[in-house]
């Protein structure tokens, strides 16, 4: 049914569906006012404003009911997933703002903060046009955000190859989408398995729509053979917009696969489902090998980030919505842990070798390195274990032997690169250096 | 019947919080506090509870959507194992103490004590894993920050870590194999035994288990990490990895491979037994070949591990109680061994058995310690030594008399290598000039110190009867 206009009527339980995107709106806008008019360096003090902005974004979120007008029902999703998303990526958008409290200016959260509204966007999308919106929304600020620092050549480096990967990336998602329309004659996602099934459309059609549209967001969660912008954005970028796109990107990405794929697509075709779990596999054994090569340390996490999305991705291949909470945790574990690491590096961290006796020098820093560092890779008493034995336990079940077999073995690699770094956190400065000369 | 338990599994824990977050601000009484804090969960197992800890059981659902049940029990196996993890604890803490950071030093050990102790009852075959893994970074931590005198501890400490990885990686697919495999969708080891050897890939499952089990123990060709690791490891932790963590793996051929695949045990016996024979041999000859004597006690007690490893495959009740008991024995006197030893290395600078000479007359004390425990391990009738391998070499001469002559042969090769060293180091002519460096004999702290040991080896050689009643008790349950 197309919205009419005897829909626009708003009332009092539409606002509040909207209310958290209207917050970020409104945060954003005062920020741009700020920065036009407070020029003053005391005035820079954006962090305050997004910070209120995103609580009260997660406030309005906790009462925000189900809208029954149609006009928004179209367009965003209300259900307990989206919900659940909505949260999560308010959290990161306070997370990151913690790492930034220093000398940013204004402009900078506005983009930050416009970065959240696109994610959160893609949590509650119940259209591809949203979901599309969504992820440009949040590439753009990314763009932007990475080639911030202007006097850095790294970083307009990172801004412009992270630009052009997107823009490809954005194309393949459009076409998709187009496609999808031309075989089913809909973009709404919850429409998408009803108008299968009446329709019976082309098969190529669905499927390459489809196809493409797991590209484009396989470009945004880096997955292997479009991954490779990812390390230099990252080592480009600053510390926290390294995170942001760590974290909001890659969630974003993976939320929007969950909702195409888990909750809404048909049960997928065996030559898709054949592609995917190849696609990880080669990601997770790609990443991992690289992983162990890296010397500087953004790189080292660019890698860690490729190989935990390659091993996410086989949850699309599951399919299921066990597959789902398995993700949801995962994609939880997977940031608070990244997030730790960033917290502890600072711009003058650039290289593996800089992280030496830190343990000596500053060890509650250390410690909580040690203890990210262990959760992602996957050791035991830590949640990182628990959240990728979940994964594990549900790709058995559902047949994907050869997978768990070979992703243990590629996490053999992944240790090692980690407890390195680990290791050199506690190796004393003095003593070695003259060791690795000779 | 669950309290007790509980306290010794938190126990450990606490202390190591404890120590992680008080002991950095303590001036002084650091160790005196660990060693208290170490003899804790001995006290607690050996409290007379109300029903006995023997029998405690905690079941709680852990999480509930992985199917992950936090299941532990204390048999008369754990109780054994239990008893020698919080016997050996309180001196590892006692000897060592590290010039700075005592703090996270104790801690570690606690963490790991507290690993032991969820290892050696977890009932959860997923539990049993995450202990099983995790008892690996304390470890690794200690020695990267802790490790020896000697260089490079980075590496060996990675090369160690990545070996008992790469041991047991396989270890989720295999917990996950047998979980698809039973009906009821458990990880319960008890209730697994019943589907285990119905699987259709039992064979690699159990292989998955051993493999990693042989890596830990070590058995014979996957010893590649032991010298170096001891050696480059600090005194304190090179006993917890010879007493306790291999006796980990020989509990995990006891709790997971012979109750789950009984039958597939009885076809790879041969195979096991016949590396863990060419393992005594291996040992005892890479022993007597070292220059260096804490290396010298490395391999000898890779080989005494062995040893119980052949007693343990020899699938024969009484050789089987003998190694068990030798388990113990095993750890006490390896433990002593390696105290010992790190007293010398502390006392003349370096661990080269040639170096030094005529150590006795300038060192008498120490000598004469030594003597006792060397006496101990080549099992000089009275000590608990000579029981178990006795027991062990009575029970297989009525099956493999050959493995028994051999094994009998390799005793002797233990009382060559280990009277050669106490010859070259302690009797001879002095050097003059290098032994008037060495410090000062045995003070009367280390004396009380490794005064229990020793009696504890005669205690088990005079009156075993306590011990191997516990040790029948389990052979009982488990034939």
């Amino acid at each position: 049914m197309k919205p009419t206009f005897s829909h626009l009527n708003f009332n009092g339980t539409d606002i509040w569906t909207m209310s958290p995107f209207l917050t970020l709106m409104v945060g954003i806008l005062v920020l741009i006012l700020c920065a036009a008019f407070c020029r003053k360096e005391s005035f820079q003090r954006g962090w305050i404003i997004s910070f209120i902005t995103l609580g009260i974004a997660l406030g309005t979120l906790f009462v925000a009911s189900e809208s029954q007008n149609l006009c928004l029902n179209h367009w965003l999703r209300c259900d307990s997933y989206a919900h659940v998303f909505s949260y999560f990526i308010l959290c990161i958008g306070i997370s990151v703002i913690v790492l930034t409290i220093s000398d940013f200016t204004n402009e900078f959260y506005a983009f930050l903060l416009a970065g959240v509204f696109g994610l959160l966007l893609v949590a509650q999308a119940a259209d591809f046009l949203t979901l599309f919106l969504g992820i440009e929304t949040l590439s753009l600020s990314s763009y932007i955000l990475c080639a911030y620092l202007k006097e850095n050549r790294l970083a307009m480096e990172s801004g412009i190859k992270y630009f052009l990967t997107g823009s490809v990336a954005a194309a393949f998602f459009l076409y998709g989408v187009a496609l999808i329309y031309g075989a089913t004659g809909t973009t709404q996602l919850s429409a998408l398995r009803v108008n299968i099934e009446s329709h019976s459309p082309n098969f190529y059609l669905l499927w390459g729509g489809l196809a493409f549209i797991s590209v484009g967001l396989c470009f945004k969660a880096a997955i292997f053979p479009f991954h490779f912008y990812a390390s230099d954005v990252y080592e480009g970028a600053s510390n926290p917009v390294a995170a942001f796109i760590t974290l909001g990107a890659k969630a974003g990405a993976f939320m929007a696969l969950a909702e195409v794929f888990i909750l809404f697509a048909p049960s997928p075709h065996p030559l898709f489902i054949q592609g995917i779990v190849f696609l990880s596999l080669i990601t997770l054994i790609y990443a991992n090998g690289v992983m162990i090569q890296q010397t500087r340390i953004r790189r080292f996490i660019a890698y860690s980030g490729i190989s935990h999305a390659g091993f996410m991705l086989i949850l699309i291949a599951v399919g299921t919505l066990e597959a789902l909470s398995a993700l949801e945790s995962y994609v939880i574990m997977y940031a608070s842990a990244t997030w730790g690491v960033f917290a502890c590096l600072n711009r003058h961290i650039n290289d593996i070798a800089d992280l030496q006796g830190l343990f000596y020098k500053y060890p509650l820093r250390a410690n909580v390195l040690t203890v990210c560092l262990l959760t992602l890779a996957g050791i035991p008493p830590t949640w990182g274990f628990f959240a990728k034995f979940y994964i594990f336990k549900v790709a058995f079940e559902s047949g994907f032997t050869l997978w768990v077999i070979v992703s243990l073995l590629t996490t053999l690699f992944s240790l090692f690169a980690y407890m390195r770094l680990i290791s050199m956190l506690f190796t004393q400065k003095q003593k070695n250096i003259t060791q690795e000369i000779g | 019947m669950m309290l007790p338990l509980l306290f010794l599994f938190l126990c450990p824990f606490c202390a190591a919080f404890f120590s992680w977050m008080i002991f950095p601000y303590l001036k002084r009484g650091v160790q005196v506090s660990a060693f208290f804090l170490s003899v804790l969960p001995l006290g607690i197992l050996f409290f007379p509870w109300e029903g006995g800890m023997i029998g405690g059981e905690i079941n709680k659902s852990l999480f509930p959507t992985y199917h992950i049940a936090f299941h532990l029990k204390v048999d008369s196996l754990a109780f054994l194992f239990l008893f020698l993890t919080t016997v050996i604890t309180p001196f590892v803490v006692g000897i060592s103490k590290p010039s700075s950071l005592c703090g996270v030093y104790y801690g570690f050990i606690f963490f790991l004590e507290g690993l032991l102790i969820g290892f050696f009852t977890a009932s959860d075959l997923i539990l049993f894993v995450v202990f099983w893994e995790a008892m690996l970074f304390p470890i690794y931590f200690l020695m990267i920050i802790f490790g020896g005198t000697q260089g490079d501890s980075h590496k060996v400490a990675l090369r160690f870590l990545m070996y008992m990885i790469c041991g047991s990686v396989l270890l989720i697919a295999a917990a996950l194999s047998l979980y698809m495999t039973s009906s009821q969708r458990t990880f319960d080891v008890n209730l697994l035994a019943k589907y285990a050897e119905y699987s259709p890939y039992a064979i690699w499952i159990c292989a998955i288990f051993l493999l990693s089990f042989a890596v830990k123990t070590p058995l014979f060709p996957f010893h590649g990490w032991l010298a170096e690791t001891y050696t480059q490891a600090s005194t304190g932790t090179t006993i917890l990895l010879s007493a306790l963590l291999s006796k980990a793996g020989v509990f995990g051929f006891l709790r997971i491979a012979y109750p789950l695949f009984p039958s597939l045990m009885k076809e790879f016996a041969p195979v096991l037994m016949g590396l863990a024979l060419v393992g005594v041999i291996w040992g005892l000859m890479n022993a007597w070949m070292q220059p260096d004597f804490k290396r010298l006690v490395s391999y000898l007690s890779f080989s005494g591990v062995n040893f119980i490893c052949v007693g343990l495959f020899s699938e024969n009740i009484l050789a089987c109680e003998g190694a068990l008991l030798q388990v113990f024995n095993h750890g006490i006197t390896l433990t002593a061994l390696f105290i010992v030893m790190g007293w010398l290395e502390k006392r003349v600078g370096n661990s080269v058995i040639e170096y030094y000479s005529g150590l006795s007359q300038k060192l008498p004390r120490l000598c004469y310690v030594t003597w006792v425990f060397v006496l101990a391990t080549v099992a000089l009738p009275g000590t608990g030594n000579f029981i178990g391998e006795f027991l062990i070499l009575c029970g297989l001469f009525s099956t493999y008399k050959v493995v028994s002559v051999i094994l009998g042969g390799c005793i002797l090769m233990t009382v060559i290598t280990l009277f050669q060293m106490m010859q070259k180091l302690y009797w001879g002519p002095p050097i003059p000039k290098k032994t008037s460096a060495c410090q000062r004999d045995l003070q009367w702290k280390e004396m009380i110190l490794i005064f229990p040991l020793g009696i504890a080896v005669f205690v088990i050689g005079l009156y075993p009867q306590p011990i191997l009643n516990v040790i029948l008790s389990i052979c009982g349950a488990n034939s």
